[in-house]
């Protein structure tokens, strides 16, 4: 049914798409006249009377007789690059050369070009839109009366945030490095990581009126050609006013937009997607977020840790079944206790059913409700936590853990057993973060349908869940594997983390043309001799 | 134009089928006729079973890629074929509604006597409609995992009534007339081997076709052997008590006690018998609904898959009016009303087309 509704909400979209495509569009493509004069008068009128727009005039050559303009946009160029390597070089360096060259007007871009200007990027065009499209990126452009073509300049430089440590997905041996909000930094991070010649990044524009600069990234030859067409199209066909997080473009290529389950991986550690680009994924890159977007993304990603990898491979394996279970209990606790204090009292244990029991002697709600409200309470204190200005922390965790923890049991509204359950799935909940949210939203019916039918509804619910898992993919792939469909090689990085020796090839179901990661046989098999001397001497 | 896009592989179609054959076994005990001789009773069935596998496989074999109803219409003509299809298609109705009644009336005299028995049914049929609308490729994949969980669980169930098993409890072997343990083997070869027939309606989906038949024999003969194991361990648990109880399986795991924390377990066998059950349902309501569409040359079989559901729902309350006439027809009906489309639909098909010389090599054209 929901998918039906979205099946209209697209028609809907495909009809709006032309009326949108012919308004808010610039004049499109006209050259630049020879007339400075009219250049500027076009660029003003696109560029508006904005405040940071700069036009800077100027006369240059030996003689001074030339009239040119650079213009730019205050705030996203480098000052110190602008002044000393642009406008000096323009004004003072092109007056010392005596040769007649400035006259000639149509050398006089050239000449700047190759023989004035000491910056590294340099385009030159023809088109007076793509002047304004690039000023408004940050370049640079110099305009020269008498020239058709005009320079833009990289003289980029803002404001930016430093790399900082991931403040999300920790890792205790991994590298202390996160994605920060400009593009080319998350590429040179990626870039720093793989340092392979077909590592390419391919951008593109997005978004109306926000122009945000996208990039997927892959290594050519590893990733399938296919996946990539597929993800160009995908991203291509997004019509949207603005593009302000990696999370947009989430929302608009993702295989199943009504499930509860993301199918689109997300990551702020370099390291993370560097992996995944050589498992054979494809990154998404925004300028202006600090995430990337990986995909295909299957389920067993969120189990995944870069510490896994970093960790010795029992421990890894360890751990991965504690964050399984805690998961599976995140969801399923409230629900079978509710269960089981309703409809299947047996399965307790004969002295934990007196205690339960006893405790919950005098309640005033059947402990359906009783599941139902804790958990809603457990919800409110974790958005209020997650929202709320940091200098009000201590008071929500005051009222959080007495109020409504210890004061509830004792004036006798809530069972202890009750809060223990609460507080163990909300524990639990904060494994695996990625799947919190479908987390939480299936606790609730679990426990739901565990106070209304018992273990038999608990079971329902859950085929249902599995069956709505096995049925999704992303970018074609099927979600659930390598578990199911089986693919036996694919199972050394699930329930176990095969030691890195032994992980010969990337993950099959990912289908890529390139499955040879290393060669095999790599296991360290050190000298025996080498013991000998330090035991005799 | 085809309704079901989807493959599955060999592998996948064994376990389903493990899962399908699992479905009403661990409700209606196979072999429970023959007593503490049940485990033999199976063992025979198992063979019969492997042999109407074999018959319904060959056909399948004969007709890659096409399903029992595309079948029907080449061999017999679209009038007759469609006939035969329709009576085929209405076995596996009735199948799914028999072991949706077999579900409720377990879950109502075992766990919840007081929930409607029309409330569990018509839950169990959404969760089956649902997972039938997403294909045959994802029942097949939640089969891998639920299987692998139940036998896990089989295994758990078995290790902890070891202190209570006593193997004397099989003795003597070959209690019983011969007569009566030919009929109940011949009862656990329809009943729950035989109903593999409609994977008819899956076999073309499989993407190695060649492979079909012996995907087919590993499941029937891995589901065949865990039912065996579970009937010798039920009988050496329950001993002379066996034949008595209406859900064997069930008993046995009340029996597991450990150490005062671990005891009356047997919801757990409960939650087997639902998730196995979904399969069995799931199947025959897929085969059903896929044929019907078939049948009627429908652009897609989702349409009808809830009104087929809300019919099965109706025939499953009404068809059988209480427990012992569901054991009584699993036990005496069952095995005879079940031979025409098990068996002779399949066998007449084959020879029918075998004389016919159809697919013809060359020149077949659906």
């Amino acid at each position: 049914m929901p998918g039906f509704l979205f099946k209209k909400l697209h028609f809907k979209k495909i009809l709006n798409h032309e009326q949108k495509k012919s308004a808010g569009q610039y004049s499109s493509s006209v050259s630049l006249s020879q007339n400075l004069e009219e250049n500027l008068r076009v660029l003003r009128e696109a560029l508006g009377s904005s405040s940071d727009v700069i036009i800077r005039d100027m006369k240059i050559s030996s003689d001074s007789n030339i009239d040119a303009a650079v213009v730019y946009i205050d705030g996203l160029v480098d000052r110190a690059l602008l002044n000393h390597d642009i406008l000096r070089p323009l004004m003072f360096n092109l007056q010392l050369i005596k040769d007649n060259l400035s006259h000639n007007h149509k050398s006089l871009i050239d000449y700047i070009k190759s023989s004035v200007l000491t910056v590294g990027q340099i385009t030159v065009v023809q088109d007076i839109d793509r002047v304004i499209a690039r000023v408004l990126t940050g370049h640079t452009a110099i305009l020269a009366e008498g020239a058709t073509r005009a320079l833009l300049i990289d003289a980029k430089g803002w404001e930016t945030r430093r790399i900082e440590e991931p403040k999300n997905e920790l890792s205790i041996r991994g590298s202390k490095e996160s994605f920060t909000e400009t593009l080319r930094t998350n590429t040179a991070l990626l870039r720093r990581k793989i340092r392979d010649p077909r590592l390419t990044f391919e951008s593109l524009q997005i978004g109306e009126r926000s122009k945000t600069d996208v990039s997927i990234a892959y290594v050519q030859g590893i990733t399938p050609d296919n996946l990539i067409e597929e993800i160009k199209q995908r991203l291509q066909r997004i019509d949207n006013d603005i593009i302000l997080d990696v999370s947009y473009l989430e929302q608009f290529i993702e295989d199943s937009p009504s499930s509860l389950f993301p199918t689109v991986g997300s990551s702020e550690r370099p390291d993370v997607v560097a992996a995944r680009i050589l498992e054979s994924r494809a990154a998404i890159l925004v300028d202006g977020s600090p995430m990337a977007l990986t995909v295909p993304f299957l389920f067993i990603e969120g189990f995944q840790n870069p510490d896994d990898y970093y960790a010795r491979p029992f421990f890894a394996a360890l751990v991965r079944w504690v964050r399984l279970l805690g998961y599976l209990l995140s969801i399923y606790l409230p629900g079978i206790f509710v269960s089981l204090k309703t409809f299947h009292p047996e399965l307790f244990p004969t002295q934990l059913l007196v205690s339960v029991a006893a405790a919950r002697e005098g309640l005033p709600l059947p402990v359906v409700l009783e599941a139902l409200l804790m958990l809603l309470l457990f919800e409110i204190l974790r958005e209020a936590g997650l929202r709320m200005p940091r200098s009000l922390g201590q008071a929500v965790s005051i009222v959080g853990a007495l109020v409504i923890g210890q004061a509830a049991v004792s004036a006798g509204l809530v069972g202890a057993p009750m809060v223990i359950v609460i507080a163990t799935t909300a524990i639990a909940s904060f494994l695996v973060i990625l799947f919190a949210e479908p987390g939480a939203l299936y606790r609730f019916i679990m426990t739901l349908a565990g106070g209304l039918l018992g273990l038999f509804g608990i079971v329902l619910v859950s085929i249902e869940m599995l069956s709505h898992l096995a049925s999704l993919r992303s970018l074609g792939v099927a979600y659930l594997s390598p578990v199911t469909p089986l693919n036996i090689r694919g199972l050394r990085d699930t329930f176990i983390r095969a030691p890195l020796w032994a992980m010969d090839s990337r993950p099959a179901s990912l289908d890529s043309p390139n499955t040879r990661r290393q060669s095999s046989g790599q296991m360290p098999r050190p000298p025996k001799s080498s013991s000998q001397q330090g035991d005799t001497q | 134009m085809s309704l079901e896009n989807g493959k599955i592989s060999s592998f996948q179609l064994s376990v389903l089928i493990i899962g399908f054959i699992f479905g009403a076994s661990v409700i209606i005990a196979p072999g429970q006729g023959a007593g503490h001789d049940a485990w033999m009773a199976i063992a025979l069935g198992l063979t019969e079973g492997l042999l109407i596998a074999w018959i319904f496989t060959a056909l399948a074999r004969h007709f890659k890629g096409k399903t029992l109803v595309e079948i029907n219409s080449l061999v017999y003509g679209k009038i007759l074929g469609n006939f035969i299809s329709v009576l085929f298609i209405w076995y596996l109705f009735h199948l799914g509604a028999l072991v949706l009644n077999n579900y409720s009336r377990f879950l109502e005299l075992e766990l919840y006597p007081a929930t409607p028995k029309t409330l569990t049914l018509i839950l169990i049929m959404l969760v089956c409609a649902s997972s039938v609308r997403r294909g045959i490729e994802v029942l097949a994949r939640c089969s891998l995992i639920l299987v692998t969980l139940t036998i896990l669980m089989a295994i758990f169930d078995t290790l902890l009534v070891v202190p209570h098993m006593d193997l004397h409890n099989l003795l003597p072997i070959l209690d019983i007339p011969i007569g009566k343990l030919l009929w109940t083997s011949h009862a656990t070869a329809i009943f729950p081997f035989g109903d593999a027939v409609a994977f008819l309606m899956v076999l073309a989906f499989v993407n190695k076709p060649e492979k079909g038949r012996s995907a087919v024999f590993k499941g029937v003969l891995i589901a065949g052997l865990v039912l065996i194991g579970v009937a010798v361990r039920n009988a050496a648990v329950l001993g002379q008590m066996n034949p008595i109880y209406t859900y064997p399986t069930y008993i046995t795991a009340q029996v597991i006690d450990v150490g005062d924390v671990l005891t009356r377990v047997e919801v757990l066998v409960a939650i087997n018998l639902i998730t196995m059950g979904f399969f069995k349902i799931s199947v025959a309501y897929y085969g059903a609904v896929l044929g019907l569409a078939q049948v009627f040359n429908l652009r897609s079989y989702r349409p009808i898959i809830l009104p087929i559901g809300i019919l099965m729902v109706i025939l499953a309350l009404t068809n059988v009016s209480n427990t012992a006439e569901m054991f009584d027809f699993a036990n005496n009906g069952y095995p005879i009303y079940t031979i025409p489309f098990q068996i002779a639909i399949p066998l007449i098909t084959l020879l029918v087309a075998k004389l016919r010389k159809l697919p013809q090599i060359g020149g077949e054209q659906a």
